[in-house]
C-alpha cells in the first residue's frame, strides 16, 4: 500500500518536472513547476512531515509560483512567445544531469537499495513542529537570523535596482 | 473502515455546499434586496426559494462559448481549480464540535483532521488564485481577463501574508496548529479579546481575500465588465462563483474558531454557538456589499502593506514578548 502510495506521488513529481521542462508554452510550464510541488509535499507527507509538507504548499507553489506567474504576466505577451525552450548551450547542462543520473544509478546498484522499503517512513515519527522550531530557535539561532538579514538584504537590493530605472 | 467513513463525510460535505452555495446567492440577493428597498427575488416558489434551483438549471444549459484564441486545455483547468480548491480548504473545517464516544474514541466532524489543520487551511486557500490567473491567461489575450486576473493574483498575494500574520497571534496564544486545541484555548475568554488588532486586521485580510465589496476590484463592472470571467460563460462560470463562496464560508468559519471562540459559549449548546458566528460572518460579507462603496487599486496595496502589515509585526512581537515574560495578553 505505501508502496503503490510512493510510485505514484514520485511518477507525480518527475512528470512534473519533465512537464516543465518539456512544454512549449512558459505558463503551462509554471502550471507543471506547481504539480510537481504537490509531488514533493505528498513525499514529506510519507515521511510524517506534514509541517514540511504544507510549508511546501504555501510558500512554494503559493507564493513563488504565484510571483513567477504575475511577473510572466507583466512581461510582454510577443516576447514570451518567441522564447525558445532551450538555448544553444543546453548540452552542456543535459550532460552533467546524465552525469548525476549515472551517478545515482551506480550508487543504488553498488548499495543494493531495497525497493521493498519504498514509502516506509523509517525516520523520526511524531510531531515535528516542534522539534523544528526549538532546533532552529534553540542550537541554530544565529544562522538562522543571519540568513534572515541576508534575504532582507536582497529585497532591499531589488528595489534599489529597479527604484533607478524609473526615477 | 476509516477510508468508508471519510468518502461519505466527502459526499456529505460536498453535498452541503453545493446546496450552500445555491441558497447563498438567493440570501444574499434578498438582504441586498431589502437594503435598497426592494422585494428581491419573489416569483419562483414561496418567497423565491426556488429561484437559485431555476437559476442552476438555466446555467445547465446556457451555452458554452470557448473564444477562438483560448487556451483550450487551461480555459477548461482554470474554472476547475477555482472551485476545487476552496472545497480542498473547507474539507479541513470541523462543521460541528468533535464528539468524544463510549470507546474512547473522538469522532470528528470534519473530512480531514490532523495536527497542522490551519496550516493546510491556508495552503489551499493560496492555491485558489491560480484559477483566476489561469482564466487570464488562458482567456485568449482578452485585456478585461488578463487585467482581473492580475489584480486578483496581487490581491490575494498580499492579504495572504496578513491573514497568516493575524492567524500567528492565536497560534502563539494556543501553542498549537490544531482547531480543536484552539478552541480548547478560549474555554475562558475569547481570543477577540486578547487580540482585537489581529482580529481587524484578519476581518479586513479575509474580505481582501475573497474578493468581495469593498476589495472586489478583480471584478470591478465599471472597468473591467466582469475581470477574469469576462470570456466564460453559463456552467464555467457558475464555477468560479462557487468557488468564491465556498471560500467565503471557509474564512466565516476560521474567523469563528480562532477569534470567536468556535463552539464555546454560554447558555446554548455548542452547534449552535458555532453555527451562529458562521452565519453572523457570513451576514457580515452581504452587509458590507449593501453599504460600501469600492477601494481605489492604490489604496488596496496601501491598507495590506503599510498599515496592516507592520501593524501586524508588532503586534507579533508584542505578544511573544508578553507572552514570554508572562504577561496578560492585549
Amino acid at each position: 500500500m505505501e508502496g503503490i502510495m510512493f510510485y505514484i506521488i514520485s511518477a507525480i513529481t518527475v512528470g512534473g518536472a519533465l512537464g516543465v521542462l518539456l512544454s512549449k508554452n512558459p505558463y503551462r510550464a509554471a502550471m507543471w513547476m506547481i504539480f510537481s510541488f504537490f509531488g514533493i509535499a505528498g513525499l514529506f507527507v510519507m515521511l510524517h512531515a506534514q509541517f514540511n509538507a504544507m510549508l511546501q504548499i504555501i510558500v512554494y507553489a503559493g507564493a513563488i509560483a504565484v510571483m513567477i506567474m504575475l511577473v510572466m504576466m507583466i512581461m510582454d505577451r510577443r516576447t514570451i512567445e518567441t522564447l525558445k525552450r532551450f538555448n544553444s548551450q543546453f548540452y552542456w547542462p543535459a550532460l552533467i544531469g546524465l552525469a548525476l543520473f549515472a551517478d545515482l544509478a551506480f550508487l543504488a546498484y553498488k548499495f543494493k537499495i531495497d525497493t521493498s522499503n519504498a514509502g516506509k517512513n523509517l525516520a523520526i515519527n511524531g510531531s515535528n513542529t516542534q522539534m523544528i522550531g526549538e532546533v532552529l530557535f534553540k542550537h541554530y539561532l544565529l544562522p538562522f537570523e543571519v540568513t534572515a538579514i541576508i534575504l532582507l538584504v536582497a529585497l532591499i537590493g531589488a528595489v534599489v535596482l529597479t527604484k533607478k530605472d524609473i526615477s | 473502515m476509516e477510508v468508508l467513513i471519510a468518502i461519505i463525510k466527502l459526499i456529505i460535505v460536498v453535498t452541503v455546499l453545493s446546496v450552500y452555495v445555491m441558497y447563498a446567492t438567493w440570501y444574499e440577493r434578498k438582504v441586498i434586496g431589502h437594503m435598497q428597498q426592494r422585494i428581491g427575488p419573489k416569483r419562483v416558489g414561496w418567497h423565491g426559494l426556488l429561484q437559485p434551483i431555476a437559476d442552476t438549471l438555466k446555467s445547465f444549459w446556457k451555452e458554452d462559448v470557448i473564444p477562438e484564441k483560448a487556451d483550450k486545455p487551461l480555459f477548461w483547468l482554470a474554472p476547475s481549480i477555482a472551485a476545487t480548491f476552496p472545497f480542498a480548504a473547507a474539507i479541513a473545517i470541523p462543521f460541528a464540535p468533535p464528539l468524544h464516544l463510549a470507546n474512547g474514541k473522538v469522532f470528528y466532524f470534519s473530512v480531514f483532521h490532523s495536527k497542522i489543520d490551519i496550516l493546510y487551511i491556508l495552503g489551499m486557500m493560496g492555491l485558489t488564485s491560480f484559477g483566476v490567473l489561469i482564466a487570464g491567461i488562458a482567456s485568449g489575450g482578452s485585456k478585461y481577463a488578463f487585467t482581473g486576473s492580475q489584480r486578483e493574483a496581487a490581491q490575494i498575494v498580499s492579504y495572504e501574508a496578513i491573514l497568516a500574520l493575524a492567524l500567528l497571534n492565536p497560534i502563539l496564544m494556543a501553542h498549537s496548529l490544531s482547531l480543536e486545541k484552539i478552541v480548547e484555548a478560549q474555554r475562558h475568554l475569547w481570543f477577540v479579546f486578547y487580540q482585537p488588532f489581529a482580529f481587524v486586521a484578519f476581518v479586513i485580510a479575509m474580505i481582501a481575500a475573497t474578493a468581495r465589496i469593498p476589495f472586489d476590484l478583480p471584478e470591478a463592472e465599471p472597468e473591467l465588465v466582469a475581470g477574469h470571467m469576462t470570456e466564460f460563460s453559463g456552467l464555467k462560470m457558475g464555477l468560479f462563483f462557487f468557488g468564491q463562496y465556498v471560500m467565503i464560508f471557509v474564512v466565516s468559519a476560521l474567523a469563528s474558531i480562532v477569534f470567536l471562540g468556535g463552539w464555546t459559549g454560554p447558555v446554548l449548546p455548542g452547534v449552535v454557538w458555532y453555527w451562529i458566528k458562521i452565519l453572523a460572518f457570513i451576514f457580515m460579507y452581504t452587509w458590507f456589499w449593501g453599504t460600501f462603496p469600492r477601494y481605489r487599486y492604490d489604496q488596496l496595496m496601501d491598507i495590506a502593506w503599510k498599515a496592516l502589515l507592520p501593524l501586524m509585526v508588532l503586534n507579533i512581537l508584542w505578544t511573544g514578548f508578553a507572552l514570554a515574560v508572562g504577561l496578560p495578553v492585549l
